[in-house]
């Protein structure tokens, strides 16, 4: 009470002002989405969706689902929600689902897994971000759900790389990315794959056709997506 | 259940970008980290500089143990550091998931903080009508905190939508000015101001949206409560005010918009003409709530509107029996996936909605309004505008010339 009354405390310092800093969801999300032809689903209430989807919208251009989840199915369950929702992507062909959960699903700890079993569609990857994780621990998680999707049989193509790190709503990540794969073409490098902005699902499963990986924003993401895929 | 939700924004977000208009008000975001960050990144389109964005970002111990007694010291420090009127918490979905107790939080600083008043919103989880909803919500809770103002005989309480409304109230107080009537309106810029809406003798709600506002200041004022009809349109305008008119006995009002009609006559006569020529069928989809005013602009030009209600209250219901029987509206109650699928059922000219539907709707060359960008859509210089630039803001030739590019390049520009 004491503390109270002095009006300020030493110990946790006023946190206010401008907290412009995105969370591992929005990392997470950002990860996936640039997978042009697969299928995003934020497993969450309407309004988490809303916010996502517009506010990445001011970037890049992409399409994005959700569960639509309510108070009630947050409460019950929200398997059902999301298993109507992941079965009207089927029906569209997706190939490939991501889902990445929310913070409202994540508290509840909902078994987003069980259900994509139930509907054993062979590439539906669930994400689940840690809350208070950073932007960068959620594209990490991103990267890393993408290697079961992978692979490891491809067959190697010579002086061909992997770009590792650009996603949508990165500053400036397609004018670095054309200028990278310039500079690699002019000593005959090839990229196969980018992780993941612009990329396709096909281009994700011949990932490990690449003869090495390069990481372009090593202190951020995409190392240690790099060493499990070696 | 749509696989989208089309939308502007959540509630939490509109009740942000509501209260951070009010000089006077600071709104605590209550929330975890992603929904602070997305908050304060969608608000910046539309609040002023100053606008600190609060939050008390809730982590993950405290989302398991409780996060009161950081949330009472973050109101504290706030308190210290700003010295507002009224601190609004935003309690959004993860605490009231959790369960937590900010009656008791704001209860408890009741008498710690001198000359402040604290009060909380629950604005998680209010989908499908979740953008109004948050309007509705937040000021309802800077009502709890106002106290009764003694009434001005025959006064007007004019209470508005969105923090935008605060601006967008000349288009019809200009009448009541002219009519010598006195008035109030809410919201306002100032928190003060807003408090004298408690001094109104009638109140006149301008939208469907501030229905449980409406009943707290009733609640609190004794004032009578008058839903009208949204004064959007010129027959929408005209019958709103002469509603008023009616109500208070002021013929010098009905003689103000006995004025304004007859100078506006010609033009819009000629605008229904010109809209007649090529009937248009539209689509409404998407809060804020606009879809009740912009459609009735529409219809009143003659279109054939098609809508997606994204506010259910009383006050939409009366303004959706209305907007059916005078003008055949059609709304779209049953169950869609996307707005796609709407285009596919209704063949829209053009559609009305947010970015999330615009990138389903451009690759079918259709133009796209975004509805956000059609607020303080109230009187008759709103429609005569809006209706004289409508076909041109269709760029129907840019769409045209487009398909021919795609057709001569690449072939089939709808394959």
């Amino acid at each position: 009470m004491d503390r109270l009354k002095a009006g300020l405390d030493n110990k946790k310092n006023l946190r206010v002002s401008e907290i412009h800093r995105p969370s591992a969801f929005e990392g997470a999300l950002w990860a996936v989405l640039g997978i042009k032809d697969a299928h995003t689903v934020f497993h969450s209430p309407s309004g988490c969706y809303i916010n996502q989807h517009q506010n990445a919208l001011m970037n890049d251009l992409f399409e994005m689902y959700t569960s639509n989840l309510s108070y009630a199915d947050i409460l019950h369950g929200a398997g059902e929600s999301l298993e109507k929702t992941v079965r009207k992507l089927i029906a569209k062909k997706s190939p490939a689902i991501f889902i990445v959960t929310s913070p409202t699903v994540e508290i509840t700890k909902d078994d987003v897994e069980g259900v994509v079993d139930r509907l054993n569609y062979e590439k539906c990857v669930v994400i689940r971000p840690p809350v208070g994780g950073t932007v960068h621990q959620g594209k990490e998680e991103g990267f890393l759900s993408l290697i079961p999707l992978m692979d490891e049989k491809a067959e190697k193509k010579g002086k061909s790389v992997n770009i590792i790190g650009p996603t949508y709503s990165v500053f400036n990540w397609k004018a670095d990315l054309e200028e990278l794969r310039r500079m690699l073409l002019s000593i005959g490098i090839t990229v196969n794959t980018v992780i993941s902005a612009d990329s396709t699902t096909q281009q994700i499963i011949s990932a490990p056709a690449a003869m090495l990986n390069i990481c372009i924003y090593p202190f951020d993401c995409g190392v240690a997506f790099a060493q499990k895929m070696q | 259940m749509p696989l989208k939700s089309y939308e502007h924004c959540c509630s939490t977000m509109q009740a942000m970008a509501s209260l951070g208009k009010i000089e006077g008000v600071v709104p605590i975001l209550y929330a975890p980290q992603p929904c602070i960050y997305e908050i304060q990144i969608g608000t910046m389109c539309c609040r002023p500089s100053r606008l600190l964005t609060m939050g008390t970002l809730l982590e993950q111990g405290e989302i398991i143990f409780g996060g009161e007694e950081n949330l009472k010291r973050q109101i504290v420090n706030v308190y210290h550091a700003y010295h507002p009127k009224v601190i609004v918490v935003l309690n959004t979905c993860v605490p009231q998931l959790i369960g937590e107790d900010i009656k008791g939080v704001t209860a408890d600083l009741k008498d710690e903080l001198k000359g402040c008043k604290v009060t909380y919103c629950n604005t998680g989880f209010k989908h499908s009508v979740g953008m109004a909803t948050g309007n509705d919500l937040c000021w309802s809770s800077i009502v709890d905190t106002m106290e009764p103002q003694q009434k001005v005989d025959g006064s007007i309480g004019l209470i508005g939508r969105s923090g935008t409304d605060a601006g967008a109230f000349s288009s019809i107080t200009t009448f009541l000015r002219e009519a010598g009537m006195p008035f109030f309106t809410f919201p306002a810029s100032h928190i003060d101001e807003m408090e004298k809406i408690t001094r109104a003798h009638f109140l006149y709600p301008i939208h469907v949206v501030p229905y449980l506002t409406s009943e707290k200041i009733k609640n609190k004022s004794g004032a009578l409560v008058n839903y009208s009809e949204i004064p959007a349109g010129v027959e929408g305008t005209t019958r709103f005010l002469r509603s008023i008119a009616d109500k208070t006995g002021s013929q010098k009002l009905h003689d103000a918009v006995d004025r304004k009609e007859k100078k506006i006559s010609p033009q819009w006569s000629d605008l229904k003409a010109l809209f007649s020529k090529k009937p248009l069928r539209i689509l409404h989809s998407g809060g804020p709530a606009s879809e009740f005013s912009m459609g009735k602009i529409m219809a009143e030009l003659g279109a054939e509107v098609f809508l997606v209600p994204t506010m259910k209250n009383p006050f939409a219901n009366r303004e959706r029996a209305l907007l059916e029987s005078r003008y055949h509206v059609n709304f779209i109650d049953e169950d869609f996936d996307t707005l796609g699928d709407l285009i596919d059922a209704y063949h829209p000219d053009a559609v009305f909605t947010e970015f999330q539907g615009l990138i389903e709707v451009i690759p079918q060359f259709k133009p796209a309004f975004i509805n956000m960008m059609y607020l303080a859509e109230y009187g008759y210089d709103f429609a005569l505008d809006f209706a004289r630039n409508f076909h041109e803001a269709m760029g129907i030739p840019v769409y045209r010339n487009w398909e021919k590019l795609i057709r001569k390049y690449k072939g089939d520009p709808y394959g």
